[in-house]
């Protein structure tokens, strides 16, 4: 086979990998993406059971409007040309909690989208909360613009310019620094609304004794004001448009595909060598895959850097998934289910949940959803589609014998049903017609993501995505190689993911001309 | 509301804001410079559970009867594969033959005890089919010591403790009793905990393979029955005739059970209006691996002008044109690909798994319908399952 040279290698084909090599593609450069799997997607993808098509991980997209040009997400996806291509099915509502308050109260309660209706709904949960929670969703405003401003200009924090940013974005600087939990207690929202407020902490698996507020605010800003989305045809469709923009670009993708190594030449990056021998040559890579796999597996000792070392060592794995899908014979009217999306947690109190999740045996806290409720052709008439999210936040599985391990499964799938069924009243287990039990070792399996990790690295305090944002370029310290995905900068999750490919894309794109007017300087 | 907000207060809110980079830089700094640990013990276990291959040797060849052999295959160390994979009784392995210029699969169930793979042993019965192709050459060849390379385990059709009933009943011709097998010794040496009924129909008692180990765990298993039924002849405490409902009736318990079966199209085609009638809800009926239809003209939405018709198909491989390849209409396009000796990914060749999943850029295929397993997405972005799609024109095909 002849040797061909390629602009950009992409390796992996999750969202953050389909995105910076579309983007890529559609700027004219020669791009390659190889896919270990036979499909592209990553966690973005479904499988079919019987007469059930399951998605494998998507509960909801922010920062997504119906609207052209409304939502990052949405005018990403504008930019590619795929808004239309793919059909929406809109989110009913925010969510149901059910939980147990710090007074050991049963909290029970539905939020609907939309700021006032939230606002209300809250106020009648919880009275005066009210005027904290307008302040609140109104500094989440001004945190919306303030990043707008981030990521448009490069911050050198001279005295000058922290004036200007003072002035402007005042509550963002002040805020920026925080926890959730701080941040709210500041504002004097009170604490059951704070325990309502805080439910969506599930989506990026770090309690908020040091979740970023920043961080947590604009993404449910971004929930309760534009709502929320998922593909009609399941996220595979998304995946494939993005696949699309690839080929129609004349950017190549082969699956089946494993990179075993990566080239330096020249301390910089050069080519792939594949599991089968072959090799490929090129002069940038965008990595869609974690840097502790990358760096212990996929290079030479020597072209580490030394700062990489330090990096990776001084990080903290994120949280595992586990997800139990069930293909129910009744219709969701029959069996009662009312909700599209269920977090049930044993207590609000966000640091003990996460604690309680480090086990196995003492973690039944999910993320439960129930496609029909936004879709109801999703599945045939007097059926019913139901996820089950959950997280583990150590390394539990990773003592699973091979022999025990169905059995594991089971139980596992019985511990989040039997939740589920105790805290909504709702009876399911009997109505089981297809189930599917993902644990760890799955998305191991299929992801190649170590430990099972679905989170990336851990959003820490000092780790979370404004401090890895104020200091991004420090971790592009190995030439010719940059990465995206859930463990990249702007952390996990679709629209993170999305959003770090098309980063990353421009971040190469940049790299390539400056070496471009370098060369001509010579 | 500008500068109202004061987490701790002003002027260290500030501070601590300008700080963030160095607190980062500054656990970074502190972390050690020691080599990055790429041990990931969660992938272990994932590898050893889904291995992407498994390298395998004939330990054992017994003679079930004159076109059914047993082989018991060990882990081939040598080529890299120290332990065999896990599996629930019911799954299967999926084995690569190079057969004269051809490469194919074939899933074959493992026919024992999951904990005999721990004791390093598989075991496959491979029976002559009268037209067959891979399993004459299996019989015909295969034999101590020879290497086979398979996938993980695989497959669906498992006792699921929260879906099934305890009470599972079981029906299965000479072409499906292997899962059952395999669930009986399981039964048996007490790794699955469940009460397994099976109803073995067979044109004549010599015809029914494995019976004599089928009786032995019977007799010795209260959790496991198994009744004959024989068309063609009277036989001792058997039944005489065909599976109907009121025979599978007879045999299930009062109640709630859960109906597997596996076998022939012949037995499918026989058993499913009879089933219809047992009015199970769906989710106590299951079946097993339907395998590759080869007569696609005998079904009912077959366009019968296709018949006897021949097609070019382009075939495309990362990026570059690598065969054209002349297939026929009642053919799969796998079998035309694996016949011109491509090596195309496939592994259940049912429609089921989806391993073989491949992009149709040019022309028309035909798809039976109840095999039809595509995702949503695939299909509206013209996607198709070769192993199940037969060629109705000239077309392009972009493979993995």
């Amino acid at each position: 086979m002849s040797e061909k040279n390629y602009d950009i290698i992409v390796i992996g084909a999750g969202c953050g990998g389909l995105t910076a090599a579309a983007f890529a593609a559609k700027e004219g450069k020669k791009v390659l993406l190889l896919e270990r799997h036979n499909s592209p997607g990553g966690f973005s993808s479904s499988f079919v059971r019987g007469r059930f098509e399951f998605d494998v991980s998507l509960h909801e997209l922010c920062r997504f409007s119906n609207e052209a040009g409304l939502g990052e997400l949405r005018i990403l996806f504008d930019y590619l040309g795929i808004s239309n291509k793919i059909q929406w099915t809109s989110i009913p509502e925010a969510f149901r909690l059910i939980s147990r308050s710090y007074d050991g109260r049963k909290i029970d309660v539905a939020m609907p989208f939309g700021v006032e209706d939230f606002i209300n709904a809250m106020e009648q949960y919880v009275p005066d909360s009210k005027e904290s929670m307008t302040r609140l969703f109104k500094l989440g405003d001004e945190i919306e613009e303030a990043t707008e401003y981030f990521a448009a200009n490069e911050t050198k924090m001279s005295f000058t310019e922290l004036r200007h940013i003072m002035k402007k974005y005042g509550n963002f600087v002040k805020t920026a620094p925080y926890s959730v939990n701080e941040v709210l207690d500041a504002l004097s929202v009170p604490k059951k609304a704070q325990e309502i407020f805080n439910a969506y902490w599930m989506y990026l698996g770090v309690d908020c004794d040091r979740l970023s507020f920043t961080h947590y605010i604009s993404m449910v800003n971004s929930y309760v004001k534009l709502g929320a989305y998922v593909p009609t045809l399941r996220s595979h469709a998304l995946s494939m448009a993005l696949a699309g923009v690839i080929e129609d670009n004349n950017g190549e993708i082969r699956y089946n595909t494993h990179v075993s190594r990566i080239l330096f030449t020249d301390g910089k990056a050069s080519g792939v060598i594949l599991k089968n021998g072959e090799k490929i040559t090129c002069n940038h890579i965008i990595a869609n895959c974690s840097p502790t796999t990358v760096y212990s597996k996929m290079m030479k000792k020597g072209d580490v850097p030394l700062s990489a070392i330090k990096r990776t060592n001084a990080r903290t794995f994120g949280a595992r998934g586990a997800c139990v899908y069930l293909g129910l014979n009744r219709s969701p009217e029959e069996l009662g289910i009312k909700n599209y999306s269920y977090f049930i947690t044993d207590t609000s109190d966000t640091a003990s949940q996460f604690a309680l999740m480090k086990s196995i045996d003492t973690n039944t806290a999910q993320a439960t959803v129930c496609l029909n409720i936004a879709n109801p052709d999703c599945s045939p008439a007097g059926t019913t589609i139901l996820c089950m999210t959950t997280l583990y936040t150590d390394n539990c599985w990773a003592d699973i014998t091979p022999e025990g391990y169905f059995e594991e499964k089971d139980l596992l799938a019985a511990r989040l049903i039997s939740k589920f069924e105790d805290a909504t009243g709702i009876t399911i287990h009997k109505y089981i017609e297809e189930i599917e039990v993902a644990t760890p070792v799955t998305f191991a399996r299929y992801t190649n993501t170590p430990q099972g990790v679905i989170y990336g690295y851990l959003g820490d305090d000092w780790d979370s995505i404004i401090p890895r944002f104020m200091t991004e370029e420090l971790d592009c310290d190995t030439p010719g190689l940059r990465f995206c995905g859930g463990w990249g900068t702007q952390l996990s999750g679709v629209n993170s993911a999305v959003a770090s490919g098309r980063n990353a894309a421009f971040a190469t794109l940049g790299d390539i001309s400056e070496e471009r007017s370098e060369q001509n300087e010579q | 509301m500008n500068n109202k907000i004061k987490v701790r207060s002003t002027l260290n809110d500030i501070r601590n804001f300008t700080n963030i980079p160095e607190l980062r830089k500054g656990v970074i700094q502190e972390a050690p410079e020691t080599p990055i640990n790429g041990n990931f013990t969660v992938n272990s276990i994932a590898n050893f559970l889904h291995p992407s291959v498994q390298y395998l040797k004939v330990k054992q060849v017994a003679e079930i009867n004159r076109s059914t052999r047993a082989y018991i295959l060990e882990p081939d160390a040598a080529h890299g594969t120290a332990k065999l994979a896990y599996y629930r009784p019911g799954q299967w392995i999926s084995v690569t033959l190079n057969i004269g210029n051809a490469v194919v699969t074939r899933p074959y169930t493992l026919c024992a005890s999951p904990l005999r793979s721990v004791e390093d042993e598989y075991m496959l019965i491979v029976s002559k089919k009268p037209d067959g192709f891979a399993s004459h050459y299996i019989i015909n060849n295969w034999k101590k010591g020879t290497e086979v390379v398979a996938s993980a385990p695989m497959g669906n059709f498992y006792y699921q403790p929260l879906r099934d009933s305890k009470n599972v009943v079981a029906v299965c011709d000479n072409q499906g009793f292997t899962p059952f097998l395999s669930m009986a010794e399981a039964i048996a040496d007490k790794s699955l905990n469940m009460d397994l009924t099976l109803i073995y129909s067979a044109r004549k008692q010599a015809e029914a393979i494995m019976s004599q180990r089928f009786d032995e765990l019977s007799e010795n298993t209260p959790n496991f029955r198994i009744i004959y039924v024989f068309s063609d002849e009277h036989v001792f405490k058997c039944e005489r005739g065909f599976v109907t409902k009121s025979l599978i009736e007879k045999y299930a318990p009062f109640t709630k059970y859960s109906l597997f079966v596996c076998g022939s199209n012949t037995l499918y085609n026989r058993l499913i209006p009879q089933i219809s009638e047992l009015k199970l809800e769906n989710k106590y009926i299951r079946f097993g691996l339907n395998g590759q239809i080869n007569t696609p003209e005998a079904l009912s939405d077959f366009p019968q002008e296709s018949i006897g018709k021949t097609f070019l198909c382009k075939v495309i491989k990362d990026g570059s044109l690598i065969s054209t390849v002349p297939c026929s209409a009642t053919e799969s396009l796998l079998v035309a690909l694996e016949r011109e000796g491509i090596k195309a990914p496939s592994l259940c060749r049912s429609g089921e798994c989806g391993f073989c999943r491949a992009k149709l850029l040019k022309g028309n295929v035909f798809i039976p319908h109840g095999v039809d397993n595509r995702r949503l997405a695939d299909s509206s972005h013209g996607i198709i399952h070769p192993c199940c799609s037969y060629p109705m024109s000239d077309m392009t095909l972009v493979i993995n």
